[in-house]
């Protein structure tokens, strides 16, 4: 007992001294886990950690990290992965809160590090300007992917701070008009443009990124302006919220043609033409991240930071596919691939019957039917009978065997499976029309799809990157906005460029080629799951009519190609040879529908609860 | 060892026993109280396409204030299954065949409560026929304006194998425009043929309907079942 006091008494004396030893401020040390102020905007490093926080935080509908199931949700493509998803092929009409996004967390980060630049960091001026011009760079951007899916939204750009005094209406910010967030984000680029910096970044901000923005979000009003005014009824509020007047159609759409025209002429960018091949070129401008010439801006991934994705694992084609799971998941339907034109300058619809409707029409070959088709097709779709990999993706639904009157059709369960003749019965990558994992369609995605090896495995998984502005989108922007203006020869220009590289010869369209109709069948084929379909279905206002919900409605039902092998032993012009059967996906059950109220998405009640100001948008 | 064990797996399975005996499956009992009614105009229901419109209750005093959607049937009713209270039933912005009107209507729900909701809406079509010839439909009805400046966009008649048929779901739509119409109301006639694909059922489900410009909903009349064979 007396020991145990002794030692009592030597550990109090121990704790007096430490205490005793320690100086005055001792209570008021930095903490250990947080960095303030002072310490991350005095910090060039710090301050670029900071806004690669917000280039990861920019918001998108579709990317290959982000929604990218949404794919599957237009008329590009269905599911065929994963049976649990297959309410992307089965829902029966756009949720009005589809699309939504009210992303003002983001938004007052960006203002908050604007305000803390400007008062607390001592760092030179010049490169305050430089980080400034590029925070409000991803602002724009920010409420350009509000505008596009909510109308006008209150246009914040200071911190909003509550003073507690029971009146909250100084933070209770009404929307702005429409016309008024695109006219923000056309002065914003006019400002920051000359201190962007980042010259010749692919994945930062500069001058022609933020021009691509402008080009892009000008064409949008313009388009706004210009088509919602033709509608029997047009959408509006009275706030101007919605709703933008026919009469600033062509400053909008001048606008987006200078901003093209500004990056097309300025020589920094090409279009990508490294491969012979245009097919694989075509792809390749997606997938090769050396010195490409065509990208403006991209969401970059590295697999030594561990920033990786697994979009080829969920995508990739099932005979090639490397891990035991996954594949086949976004595949393209007949209604897109028909949609690419035959070289000749003929429509792209597929010759499968012959013209009086009476047989089939036989094919020595799965891969004859697509011969002579826009090498775009190649770049963005694996057909049946093309290479992937250096592989060919076979693909066949099953047999035709002649009984004497007719064809029994016979199809199997068991993939790469042989029939009763030693031949193929089914191909290894299908299609089939129930088993997941395996296209549903006939087809599957080869855009953004990796090649590297083991890219299509969960433990290596894919870097290729996401591209969010690319020169082709720039050309195809110049060209719709230069025939709104009626400048057709410049828009025939434009396309012609882009049709040349996709292996149409020189000057493939007229004058009068070009129409409305041709215009949007380019950026269709050229865009094709780089997220802008249904943004462009939007702003021409002719969603609700390609997806009325309605089953006899070519445009809302989406179609699927299966090939067959033909057994007819009296017949040598048939047996042996190949036909298809254009059908209705079988996995694809509801039309899709979208109704006026899709136009802009739902202000959720909650928002309006918090702030009365909010006007609902039109149809909720 | 072994007695341990018994003991343990029986002292486990009174706790499980105690747990279950202890709290009931639920702590609110469900709502009981239906509220039902039809959308009306002059006393009469207004066909609509089933699922397409929708009317809005809201329950103030909680602190979540969100809307019970109430979806309308095709024959103009509607039902919801409430807790009894003080609603406010109001329409989703320009979304039904009728004019916008954002009056609220006070609802007070004690046990099933039956309540109209009253619109104004375009036309109504009083009265219409269908006659079969063959495998031709011929569809006669009446369009009323029931609202001074409406005007119609397309009239049409709608052939389907279920009673939810209307210009989304149909098997065969026959569609005339306001450019082909004698008149801007009154008498119509549409005729169409049975597609091939439905010839062979002993009915199907047919229904006329009326668009007015930049509506997107029609008004229609109720779903008629045509006998065949």
């Amino acid at each position: 007992m007396k020991s145990i006091n002794k030692y009592i008494s030597i550990l109090s004396l121990g704790i007096v001294l430490f205490f005793a030893s320690c100086q005055d401020d001792w209570l008021e040390r930095n903490p250990p886990n947080i960095l303030l102020d002072d310490q991350v905007w005095n910090d060039a490093n710090l301050v670029l950690g900071t806004i690669s926080n917000f280039y990861d935080r920019i918001p998108a509908h579709v990317s290959l990290t982000a929604g990218w199931v949404d794919m599957a949700a237009y008329d590009e493509a269905i599911w065929s992965g994963y049976s649990g998803n297959d309410w992307l092929n089965n829902f029966v009409q756009y949720g009005f809160d589809r699309w939504g996004l009210w992303d003002y967390g983001l938004i007052r980060d960006i203002n908050l590090s604007l305000n803390k630049l400007r008062t607390v960091s001592n760092l030179p001026e010049e490169r305050i300007e430089q980080f400034e011009a590029e925070l409000r760079f991803i602002r724009a951007y920010v409420y350009f992917e509000h505008v596009k899916r909510m109308g006008g939204v209150p246009l914040v750009l200071d911190e909003l701070i509550y003073d507690f005094s029971g009146d909250p209406s100084g933070v209770q910010v009404p929307r702005s008009m429409e016309e008024e967030i695109y006219d923000f984000i056309a002065d914003e680029i006019d400002e920051i443009r000359g201190v962007l910096g980042n010259v010749g970044s692919r994945t930062r901000a500069n001058e022609f990124t933020a021009l691509a923005l402008k080009s892009r979000a000008m064409l949008y009003a313009g388009s706004l302006a210009n088509y919602n005014s033709q509608m029997g009824t047009p959408i509006t509020l009275p706030g101007g919220e919605v709703g933008i007047s026919a009469s600033r159609a062509n400053e909008y759409y001048t606008k987006a043609l200078e901003a093209s025209q500004e990056i097309i002429q300025s020589g920094v960018f090409q279009l990508y033409s490294s491969n012979p091949d245009l097919g694989e070129n075509f792809y390749e401008l997606f997938i090769n991240k050396n010195d490409n010439p065509e990208v403006l801006w991209a969401q970059d991934f590295l697999a030594s930071a561990d920033k990786r994705h697994g979009f080829t694992y969920d995508n990739i084609a099932r005979s090639v596919r490397e891990d035991n799971l996954g594949s086949s998941a976004i595949t393209p339907v007949l209604n897109l691939v028909e949609d690419y034109e035959y070289l000749d300058g003929s429509s792209g619809e597929l010759n499968l019957r012959t013209s009086d409707d009476s047989d089939y029409i036989y094919y020595d070959d799965v891969t004859e039917v697509f011969a002579n088709k826009d090498a775009r097709l190649y770049g963005t779709v694996i057909y049946p009978g093309s290479q992937f990999r250096g592989n060919e993706i076979r693909m066949q639904a099953g047999v035709l065997r002649w009984n004497g009157n007719g064809y029994d059709r016979i199809e199997g369960n068991d993939l790469g499976g042989m029939f009763e003749d030693g031949r193929l019965l089914v191909g290894e990558s299908g299609p089939h029309r129930n088993i997941q994992e395996v296209s549903n369609t006939g087809f599957y995605l080869r855009k953004y799809v990796d090649n590297a090896p083991q890219s299509s495995t969960r433990g290596v998984l894919s870097t290729v990157w996401w591209v969010r502005f690319r020169l082709g989108e720039i050309y195809l922007n110049a060209a719709e906005a230069a025939f709104e203006l009626g400048q057709v020869d410049v828009a025939r220009n434009y396309l012609n460029a882009l049709r040349e590289r996709a292996g149409f010869g020189a000057n493939s369209l007229e004058i009068s080629d070009v129409t409305t109709d041709r215009i949007r069948n380019e950026r269709r084929v050229e865009l094709a799951f780089e997220d802008h379909v249904v943004w462009d279905y939007k702003r021409w206002r002719i969603a609700h009519q390609k997806w009325d919900g309605n089953n006899n409605n070519p445009d809302a039902v989406m179609y699927a190609l299966y090939p067959y092998r033909v057994i007819h032993p009296n017949d040598p012009s048939k047996d042996g040879k190949y036909v298809f059967e254009r059908i209705r996906a079988p996995r694809f059950i509801a039309p899709r529908f979208f109704r006026m109220g899709n136009y802009y998405s739902l202000i959720g009640n909650n928002l309006v609860d918090a702030n009365p100001r909010l006007v609902r948008n039109p149809f909720h | 060892m072994k007695n341990l064990k018994k003991i343990n797996i029986l002292i486990l399975c009174l706790f499980a026993l105690a747990g279950m005996t202890s709290c009931e499956y639920d702590n609110f009992d469900a709502p009981e109280s239906m509220l039902t009614g039809n959308v009306v105009f002059e006393g009469e229901p207004i066909s609509v396409r089933s699922a397409g419109v929708e009317l809005e209750l809201w329950q103030r005093g909680f602190e979540l204030f969100q809307k019970i959607p109430v979806h309308v049937a095709a024959d103009g009713s509607f039902s919801a299954k409430l807790f009894d209270g003080e609603y406010q039933m109001t329409q989703l912005n320009n979304n039904g065949p009728w004019i916008n009107n954002p009056d609220t209507l006070h609802v007070t729900v004690r046990g099933n409560t039956v309540v109209d909701f009253e619109v104004t809406p375009y036309f109504i079509i009083p009265n219409a026929s269908f006659s079969l010839s063959g495998t031709e439909v011929t569809a006669t009805f009446e369009a009323q304006r029931a609202f001074q400046n409406a005007n119609i966009e397309l009239i049409g008649l709608y052939m389907g194998t279920t009673y939810h048929t209307d210009r989304v779901r149909n098997e065969a739509a026959f569609e005339i425009t306001a450019a082909n119409l004698a008149q801007p109301e009154g008498q119509f006639v549409v005729r169409g043929q049975i597609p091939a694909g439905l010839r062979s059922r002993s009915q199907i489900h047919v229904r006329v309907g009326v668009k007015n410009v930049g509506t997107e909903e029609l008004v229609y009349s109720l779903p008629f079942l045509l006998q065949l064979n």
